[in-house]
């Protein structure tokens, strides 16, 4: 064997797998020849480096970037992209739910983005002329605020309407609690409530509002998502 | 236990799927860390192919082990669309190369200066060479599933190794000699 064709094979040879004809023939050369022992003997330290090359260890909010990365894909996957699910809330897709048998009351829910002081107010839609202009927040931030609108459309003026909104553990009232009561009428046309609300976990959460007169009641479910702060 | 992972997962289970890819979740970011220039590009666009497995996984037929399909899809989005990923970090030899060379530079070197001075070595191969020295080198990979993964015949890996070796040794010449690990 001469010195091209050992050259060519000190890598083969060092990971042991060269058959048994050329690993003898190999190293009958390597043992008379100077310069190519001084090659190998490189070669096998370079590959004894490399084996110590470490990438770092992956950091302790990989599994929670790709949990949500995974709950995107998924609902993606299956079509309901999430500007689709948040298409869902917008007033325009109004589900009926029947609360009498006289009075009919639309609901929907907005996850706006805003800077609103207000935790809570159950009004007209005219108090809330600015809110037509705010910008859409497709998903919750952990740990930054937001605005929930709910808006319910009633068919005609409808007295002693009991609401109760229940927010999951992923998301909370700016004042961290959790609960809203009110007791009183629905108008005829918009009644909007406005929470302001944060993030508090990652995830996707059901926001619960129920409605009851008397001992007729509904409840309303809606997802809402939560994501890192940071993506 | 795995195959009852993958066809929960096939349905959509984000936990089975989880579960499924946690134990080659390091691996997948350890090729994506010798390709790139810092933990969170590697880390993201780890996450990238993991959720590309995901969302793969109703075309994985058992043909092949998940293990080597999983890094094929890696391999796929790290490289074969337009290697756009990486392209940005294809990178030169650091200027201060050089001193390696240097008889009174190498009698100082620390072995973690050892191992970083190969690591750039590593990251200056072409992306071809150095998907190999990745792989079986530095990850482990035997050549049979280098060449499950990499979609070539074992004798190419044999091939590249040898090159990309031999380009490795070339640069970092006299620095390879004396110094023990």
């Amino acid at each position: 064997m001469n010195c091209k064709t050992a050259k060519s094979k000190i890598s083969d040879y060092v990971d042991g797998i060269l058959e048994t004809d050329e690993r003898i023939l190999f190293e009958n050369h390597i043992s008379s020849c100077p310069r190519c022992a001084e090659d190998l003997k490189k070669m096998k330290k370079l590959k004894d480096i490399m084996g110590l090359i470490q990438a770092p260890a992956l950091s302790e909010d990989f599994d929670r970037k790709l949990h949500y990365k995974l709950i995107e894909a998924k609902y993606r996957n299956q079509g309901f992209a999430l500007e689709r699910i948040f298409d869902f809330f917008r007033p325009v897709s109004v589900r009926v739910v029947s609360i009498s048998a006289v009075a009919a009351v639309v609901v929907a829910l907005i996850v706006f983005s805003g800077r609103r002081n207000e935790v809570i107010f159950v009004n007209g839609p005219g108090d809330f002329a600015g809110y037509k202009t705010a910008s859409f927040a497709r998903v919750l931030n952990v740990n930054r605020e937001g605005i929930l609108k709910l808006n319910f459309v009633s068919g005609k003026k409808i007295k002693n309407i009991e609401l109760k909104i229940e927010l999951p553990d992923g998301i909370a009232l700016a004042d961290g609690s959790r609960n809203v009561e009110w007791r009183g009428n629905l108008r005829k046309g918009n009644n909007i409530v406005l929470l302001k609300v944060r993030g508090v976990k990652v995830g996707q959460w059901d926001v619960r509002a129920n409605l009851r007169k008397n001992s007729v009641e509904k409840t309303v479910e809606r997802k809402i998502f939560v994501k890192p702060d940071e993506i | 236990m795995e195959m009852e992972l993958i066809e929960k997962a096939k349905r959509g289970d984000v936990g089975a799927f989880e579960e499924l890819i946690k134990k080659h979740e390091q691996r997948i970011f350890n090729i994506a860390y010798h390709f790139s220039q810092s933990v969170v590009e590697a880390e993201d666009i780890a996450q990238d192919a993991i959720v590309k497995i995901f969302k793969s996984l109703k075309n994985f037929r058992g043909e092949s082990s998940f293990s080597t399909w999983v890094f094929r899809i890696v391999k796929n989005v790290y490289f074969d669309a337009g290697r756009k990923s990486f392209r940005r970090y294809e990178t030169a030899l650091p200027e201060n190369f050089e001193w390696m060379d240097k008889k009174t530079a190498e009698e100082d070197l620390e072995r973690k200066e050892l191992l970083v001075s190969v690591e750039s070595a590593v990251r200056a191969l072409p992306y071809k060479f150095r998907m190999v020295v990745v792989l079986c080198d530095i990850d482990g990979f035997d050549y049979k599933e280098a060449a499950e993964i990499l979609k070539v015949p074992v004798g190419t890996i044999r091939s590249r190794l040898s090159r990309a070796r031999a380009m490795l040794k070339e640069v970092l010449g006299n620095f390879l000699n004396g110094q023990s690990v």
